[in-house]
């Protein structure tokens, strides 16, 4: 022992305390967090999550029960909580909570097996639980959060660097990485890029993993043309449209409507948080061949994903971002390990820009609802004989306002002429406000992600 | 490199209180399968009458005429007739219920085509889909009470066409009696004989 050293082991323990105590903190605000997520009654808030709660007691992708394509393990996740949750509805809200609140420890997991310091983990914790399309994710029972916590968990499977002798590992990371797809089989340019990642800087990973994968992917796919005979039939017809004709991607009919740079400057800080993500996958790609397989999966994977919304996804919908915001802060957390003081400032300015653009639109209320549920309330308060015109929700304004005539704004002359002619009073609900008018009432978003809808009362001809 | 970095995140703050620009949302239609000669149809057609231009209807009723054609002649005697005399009349709500009868007309004519095609699994799925689809994009047209009966209708119509599953193996067979019940429960809905 030396003199020194006293001051040294002094330092190291404050250190230790302080992280002790920073977990302990985080800790607690998750727990908060998870009790305000679990405190929300199960909740419809569109048609796709309508389609999900279908899916639980009859599956039929043609029948858009859900719609293609079918995620079958999601559904399959969904199904094995409907004995425990009573309803499909419960079962889905259930599900898709937890699978948001394991998105923290799962991200934090990945730091941890990927770096010889405490700090980093916990702080992969914490942007991943202040990331702002959290509560999105746990409350709008769609199954966006089922890939990401399966890709995590196969980021954290995934053996280190020379330790890709041990086939398990490897044959395991694929099965998560399966099962994500199998969840979700949208997200399949993000599980690419993971893989690519990975087997760029382990190419030893590619046999096991593959096999994992293939091990679910396949009775997967065989278990779906079971179900339905037609479905890769159904398969051309939705990309076809999904890309074409109605998706609103820059292939649609008609050219794209706003971009995601608009959709971005309407999220407070969102801009800055997806320049700021940008910027450290750069980083990390300069030195992806230095990395660790996970940490180099989640850098294609984002990278993949980020190329993918922006050609073939609707920019309305802000919760396509979460892969990037939850992929995002690893990678922000494994660039400040290679650039300690400039990563520092990222992880601060990441974190800060996380709770600015969170909480904005943040609504702390249990009671409030889905913006489509408090619509369809007050609707369904309307004399009978009401016509209402939406782009959003056809199916379920129609499944719970069956004395209504809803039109769909996809043909919107038929919806013009039908207002006009309806016997009762006639609204147009939409997600952008009409330029001009005054609003009868506004349904709020309760969270970044959730679009505001806005209520107008149609005046009719004569 | 640190300071690029910095300036890069410098630029990204500033970037954060960039305001937002909005644009009408567009509606996001499953349901809308591709080129349908009598939805693209409706919508000219409808278009026209809205703004009460009666030149512009009739050009519009001629891009749906080889459909209307082909149901006056083997669905419903008289279909075109009511067009006709719904714009010589500038009747938009007469425009609208014939509109209806088409659109009951094509729903029962791809049933009729599922209940022939039975044994072939593929035919009559495709057919029961389009009707369902049609169905979906014409709901609000047809009177509202009636959708929650046909939308069971057209789920029993397509479970019983059955499964010839894979390689055999989870394989159902068409149940023609199910199917008939389903389809004549629509035809009552529409006020048409079985």
């Amino acid at each position: 022992m030396t003199f020194g050293a006293v001051p040294e082991a002094g330092r190291k323990t404050r250190a230790d305390a302080a992280l002790v105590a920073g977990w302990l903190v985080a800790a607690v605000i998750y727990c908060a967090a998870a009790v305000w997520l679990f405190a929300h009654p199960a909740s419809l808030s569109s048609d796709d999550a309508l389609f999900f709660t279908r899916g639980l007691t009859r599956f039929s992708i043609l029948d858009f029960s859900p719609q293609f394509p079918g995620y079958p393990g999601f559904i399959a996740m969904g199904r094995l909580l409907l004995p425990v949750s009573g309803s499909p509805l419960a079962a889905l809200g259930l599900l898709t909570t937890l699978l948001a609140l394991s998105l923290p420890p799962l991200a934090g997991l990945v730091v941890a097996r990927n770096s010889d310091e405490g700090w980093p983990a916990l702080a992969a914790f914490v942007l991943t639980l202040a990331m702002p399309l959290l509560p999105d994710l746990a409350l709008s029972l769609l199954s966006d959060g089922a890939p990401i916590a399966f890709l995590l968990l196969g980021l954290t499977l995934l053996p280190q660097r020379g330790d890709a002798a041990r086939k398990w590992p490897a044959f395991l990371a694929g099965v998560a990485l399966g099962w994500a797809a199998a969840c979700r089989p949208s997200d399949a340019a993000l599980l690419a890029g993971a893989a690519a990642g990975a087997l760029v800087v382990e190419p030893r990973l590619f046999w096991p993993a593959l096999a994992g994968g293939l091990a679910v992917v396949l009775p997967t796919l065989g278990v779906m043309l079971g179900f339905e005979p037609l479905y890769f039939a159904e398969g051309m017809r939705f990309t076809a449209g999904h890309a074409l004709i109605w998706g609103n991607t820059p292939f649609s009919a008609g050219g794209p409507n706003g971009s995601w740079l608009e959709t971005l400057a309407g999220l407070p800080g969102g801009l800055a948080l997806v320049l700021l993500l940008a910027v450290a996958t750069l980083v990390s790609l300069s030195k992806l061949r230095r990395d660790p397989p996970a940490m180099a999966a989640a850098t294609v994977a984002l990278l993949a994903h980020g190329i993918w919304i922006v050609a073939f996804q609707n920019p309305d919908s802000l919760r396509h971002l979460a892969p990037l915001l939850v992929l995002g802060p690893v990678v922000v957390v494994g660039v400040a390990g290679t650039l300690p003081r400039i990563g520092m400032a990222a992880v601060g300015l990441c974190f800060a820009i996380e709770l600015w653009s969170g909480f904005s639109l943040l609504d702390l209320s249990i009671d409030a609802r889905p913006p489509l549920a408090a619509a369809q309330q007050w609707l369904g308060s309307q004399p009978a004989g009401a016509a209402i015109a939406t782009n959003e929700g056809v199916f379920l304004l129609r499944a719970v306002l069956p004395s209504s005539r809803v039109y769909d704004m996809h043909y919107p002359e038929d919806a013009r002429l039908g207002l006009g002619l309806a016997a009762g009073p006639a609204y147009r609900l939409t997600s952008t406000p009409l330029v001009g008018q005054s609003p009868l009432a506004t349904f709020k978003g309760r969270f970044a992600g959730e679009p505001t809808l806005w209520l107008y009362r149609v005046p009719k001809a004569g | 490199m640190e300071r690029t970095i910095l300036v890069l995140m410098i630029v990204a703050a500033a970037l954060a209180g960039m305001p937002l620009t909005t644009q009408p949302a567009r509606a996001y239609s499953y349901a809308a399968a591709g080129a349908e000669p009598l939805l693209d149809g409706r919508e000219a057609l409808f278009s026209a009458v809205s703004a009460g231009n009666w030149d512009a209807a009739k050009t519009a009723l001629s891009g749906m005429q080889a459909e209307l054609t082909y149901l006056d002649q083997n669905e419903d005697k008289g279909i075109s007739q009511a067009f006709d005399a719904a714009i010589s009349a500038k009747d938009p709500k007469a425009i609208m219920a014939a509109f209806d009868r088409v659109a009951e007309d094509e729903i029962v004519r791809r049933l009729n085509g599922a209940r022939d095609n039975l044994k072939d699994y593929q035919s009559a799925k495709a057919l029961v889909v389009k009707a369902q689809r049609f169905y979906t994009a014409v709901a609000a047209d047809l009177p509202p009470d009636e959708g929650k009966t046909i939308n069971t209708a057209l789920q029993q119509a397509l479970d019983a066409i059955g499964n010839p599953g894979v390689f055999g193996v989870g394989a159902r067979a068409a149940d023609p009696d199910a199917f008939a019940a389903a389809r004549a429960t629509i035809l009552k809905v529409f006020g048409k004989t079985p």
